[in-house]
């Protein structure tokens, strides 16, 4: 049985196997678990199996004030996101034992490229994900308003960014009115996806009265980008029913969230000109539909003119006709007329004449006038030589008859 | 059409009068008629362009809208 060891003795044995058999500096990968900076900052970090459930390894590290400081700011300008819980780190290190403390960590410095590299493949796996199901273009296949003019803003009340799409959309040069509200989330940190998470459930509920949703950040030189590769946030995005334009944007990074979304801006104000000009395309294509209907109108009422003007002339022309036809036909009618007229008058006359002849070639009208006729055998004689002295004559009076005897002859002289 | 036009519709609606208008398919009897509701299409668009939607406010429950 080897010797009895005081618990520090076992510790300071500890101590001086990890001073002896470790290098100085070991190079290490780990994933924050858990970060907080009270002057120092100290971590948890954890090691996970390939499924990514199960913590196979555990320790403690710290990294002291005096280096913090610079290493975060390092970080920061080199990854575009803040060392927080959930990154994946390459460090390096030196183990430290404490008798009393234990095991720990000491972090000099981190390589920002690995953990690039590992943002890269998250955020890789995660569109894939999308992809597979289904979810990466389904906010890109949403039709994109003609007038987007009621807007729901994310973003933080008081993030500058914010403020910029406001005044930016309120203070348009065309005098359009907008009605938007603002949904108001945490846009980093780790409690920034749950946050955005609930606030973009809420814009699903109102979205009958919304015609985009813009998702704004708060600013600044270097935004920390990382809560924005989340496929709960993504899936989110895509169970929306209106558009949504990703204003979160930064030159460098593409976020999940500005590949699902439907249109991605890289600044608030850039937001803004897109709703702004897209009501400003709508308005000159109401303008220039103005302009049609007038020009058409008018081309369409001049050569309505032109056609009734002319009818009318093609109307006058052929009623002149007409009546020039009626007037000539009216004409040789009424020649016709008198010519007719004048017929019946000299009939009228020569009727008149030929009744008074007739009238005066009755006996009776003739014996009025003291004519007689005289009777031989009771036929009318007209000469002397058709009677002989003696014979017996009739003779007819205008009012009654004579009969008397040839006494004598007078031939006429 | 006494219920207003979402801003789709109306600019359909006013795009397929004017094309008529400039085939010249348009019947004379109903020219007066199409030109008064083009007219009024483009006029309601224009204005609704520059007033804020009070239902929507309400039923949003904007009421800090100048903040």
């Amino acid at each position: 049985m080897p010797d009895t060891l005081s618990l520090y003795e076992l510790n300071q044995l500890i101590k001086s196997v990890i001073n002896t058999t470790l290098p100085e500096r070991v190079l290490v990968t780990a994933e924050i678990a858990s970060f907080d900076v009270k002057n120092h900052c100290y971590m948890v970090l954890v090691d996970k199996d390939e499924k990514k459930t199960t913590i196979t390894a555990e320790m403690k590290a710290v990294i002291w004030a005096s280096r913090y400081k610079a290493l975060s700011v390092e970080f920061k300008n080199a990854t575009g996101i803040e060392l927080t819980k959930g990154i994946k780190i390459l460090f390096e290190a030196s183990v430290n034992f404490h008798e009393r403390y234990g095991l720990k960590l000491t972090i000099h410095n981190i390589d920002p490229a690995y953990t690039l590299g590992e943002l890269a493949i998250k955020r890789k796996e995660i569109l894939e994900r999308l992809i597979k199901e289904g979810l990466k273009d389904r906010n890109k296949s949403l039709e994109f308003p003609l007038v987007p003019q009621r807007i729901g803003i994310i973003s933080s009340p008081t993030s500058a960014g914010y403020e910029d799409l406001l005044s930016h959309i309120k203070n348009n040069p065309y005098g359009y009115k907008f009605t938007y509200k603002l949904y108001e989330t945490l846009m980093q940190g780790d409690k920034a996806e749950e946050s955005i998470i609930r606030t973009l459930n809420q814009c699903i509920d109102d979205s009958v009265y919304l015609d985009v949703i813009i998702m704004v950040r708060g600013g600044g030189a270097q935004p920390d980008l990382h809560c924005f590769d989340s496929y709960g946030i993504a899936k989110t995005i895509a169970s929306l029913t209106i558009p949504f334009i990703s204003g979160i944007g930064h030159e460098r990074d593409i976020t999940v969230v500005d590949e699902v979304a439907n249109i991605r801006v890289k600044t608030p104000t850039a937001a803004a000109d897109l709703i702004i000009t897209r009501i400003k395309d709508f308005e000159d294509r109401i303008d220039s539909l103005t302009h049609s209907l007038v020009h058409g109108t008018n081309k369409l009422t001049s050569n309505l003119r032109e056609w009734l003007s002319s009818l009318t002339k093609n109307f006058e022309i052929s009623i002149r006709n007409e009546l020039l036809n009626y007037n000539h036909r009216l004409e040789v009618f009424i020649k016709g007329l008198m010519h007719s007229l004048k017929i019946i008058q000299t009939g009228q006359e020569r009727l008149r004449s030929r009744e008074s002849n007739i009238n005066h070639l009755n006996p009776s009208n003739v014996l009025k006038r003291g004519y007689s006729i005289t009777y031989k055998n009771n036929k009318a004689i007209k000469s002397i030589s058709e009677a002989n002295i003696g014979d017996s004559l009739k003779t007819t009076l205008y009012k009654g008859e004579l009969t008397s005897k040839v006494e004598r002859k007078h031939p006429t002289k | 059409m006494t219920k207003n036009p979402s801003y789709k519709d109306a600019i359909e609606e006013i795009e397929s009068i004017v094309e008529e208008i400039e085939n010249e398919t348009v019947d004379v009897d109903v020219l007066a008629i199409k030109v008064k509701r083009a007219t009024f299409l483009i006029k309601f668009c224009k204005e609704k362009l520059r007033t804020t939607d009070t239902e929507v406010k309400k039923s949003l429950k904007i009421f800090d809208e100048e903040k």
